[in-house]
């Protein structure tokens, strides 16, 4: 910089000169603490734990419900493979004696996301959707969150959900009740999860452990979701197995 | 007393399973990290979250990481790209609500901190600054507020070393450009009364 500066260079060398940063926090024991198994997620601050925790809290209380012992395995069988976005949780058994408290009534997409046109749902989305050709145009479009936005299209009786797993901004969390059959399997290559038999609750969390406000639905259609292309990726409503694994095929 | 290791030698440690050594190269670069981070945040939490995000990033990918080069701008470039996509979310969120309405929720984007800056013509100068493409932001934060050198610049941004000179003239041009069109009271004035340069 002893060179010949222009005046907005000694400017700016000046500027630099009089910025007055933060002091530079210790990362050495949270780094570290994360290096022992890469896939941990970023440690919270105080206040976004207890958040998260009230948040799962509220959640786990009001959603309590019998779930079956298959079930229950049925998770522990695949917490080692996992899809990257999507996070599983069974919900409480309720002590012998009680009656499981009803899950919230089923929503319409409609009344927890905004319906915008294609374009916007791209723009604001930021995906590039690949759609099953053989769906023909969805009826709909729709963004939900907006922190980024998820990308949904609505097909009736069929949606495709979309977001960037770069972003790390969401986490669908899925709360699994009783009668529901989790299978995990290959989709296009990667992991993947076949959901379906009961009521569940879906809800878009962001990564600070905090649910997305609105954004909580019942769901009794099947599932299937997978991480493919950097992308988080659910087909809900299929009927068959086979079925949501032809669409998958088609947004390879 | 032991002399201090290089980076390609802490690297070679972690990689050979002493763990424990990546710490000092946490120390040794966590200042600079955080500071590239917040240059483009500006905001304290969140450039801790970016720079503690882009070691851990840089952790995992270690051993794509080449011995004998410099870690400093491997790790900045890991840490610059994810302040910038944060950076980006937020942008998208915010044309969302402009354009979408937000019917549900409320957005209240945070309001652009220069409360690093004391006086009024530095946070317009930064304001300038602001109005630049990224590329032209970043490669002045490296240049002169990081202080880096061309070739480690030349690292961080990915493109060649023989670029960087360009590229630094390029965004110091379209700097000038901005505060003669939008803020030419920042201009200095030469003897004589008019403006130089």
């Amino acid at each position: 910089m002893a060179e010949e500066l222009g005046w907005e260079e000694n400017m700016l060398v000046e500027l630099a000169r009089a910025v007055a940063y933060p002091a530079a926090p210790d990362l050495r024991s949270m780094v570290a603490a994360r290096m022992v198994d890469p896939a941990t997620p970023a440690p919270q601050r105080p206040w976004r734990l207890a958040a998260g925790a009230l948040a799962a809290i509220v959640l786990a209380v009001a959603l309590t419900l019998f779930v079956s012992r298959e079930a229950r395995e049925a998770v522990a069988d695949f917490l080692g493979l996992g899809v990257q976005g999507e996070r599983i949780e069974v919900l409480p058994t309720p002590p012998a004696g009680t009656t499981a408290t009803p899950l919230p009534t089923p929503v319409l997409l409609g009344s927890i996301a905004q319906k915008v046109s294609r374009e916007d749902a791209i723009r604001f989305s930021g995906i590039q959707p690949k759609l099953p050709a053989s769906l023909g145009a969805p009826r709909d479009y729709f963004l939900v969150g907006s922190d980024p936005a998820l990308f949904v299209a609505d097909y009736g009786q069929l949606q495709i959900w979309e977001f960037s797993l770069a972003d790390e901004i969401f986490i669908g969390k899925g709360l699994i009740g009783g009668g529901d059959v989790v299978q995990s399997m290959m989709v296009n290559g990667k992991p993947g999860y076949w959901i379906k038999g009961g009521e569940r609750i879906v809800t878009v969390m962001g990564s600070d452990g905090k649910e997305r406000s609105g954004t909580q639905r019942t769901v009794l259609e099947p599932a299937l979701v997978w991480a493919e292309g950097g992308l988080y990726r659910r087909i809900e409503g299929p009927t068959t197995l086979e079925a949501a694994l032809a669409l998958a095929a088609e947004m390879r | 007393m032991t002399p201090e290791r290089d980076d390609s030698e802490i690297v070679a440690a972690v990689l050979g399973g002493d763990r424990n050594a990546y710490a000092e190269l946490v120390g040794r670069y966590q200042q600079v990290a955080f500071r590239a981070a917040y240059l483009i945040l500006r905001d304290s939490g969140a450039a801790e979250d970016a720079a503690q995000d882009g070691f851990v990033r840089a952790y995992q990918s270690l051993r794509s990481f080449r011995g004998g080069e410099p870690f400093r701008p491997w790790l900045l470039r890991i840490v610059t790209n994810l302040a910038l996509n944060q950076v980006r979310s937020r942008s998208r969120r915010l044309r969302l609500f402009e354009r979408v309405g937000a019917a549900r929720g409320s957005l209240v984007e945070a309001p652009v901190d220069d409360s690093f800056l004391s006086s009024d013509q530095q946070r317009q100068l930064w304001q300038a600054i602001r109005e630049l493409p990224d590329d032209d932001r970043i490669i002045l934060y490296l240049r002169f507020f990081l202080e880096l050198p061309e070739k480690e610049i030349a690292t961080v941004i990915g493109k060649a070393p023989g670029t960087v000179k360009s590229r630094l003239h390029r965004a110091g041009g379209r700097l000038r450009t901005v505060i003669e069109t939008r803020y030419p009271w920042l201009q200095p004035v030469a003897e004589g009364g008019g403006s130089r340069g």
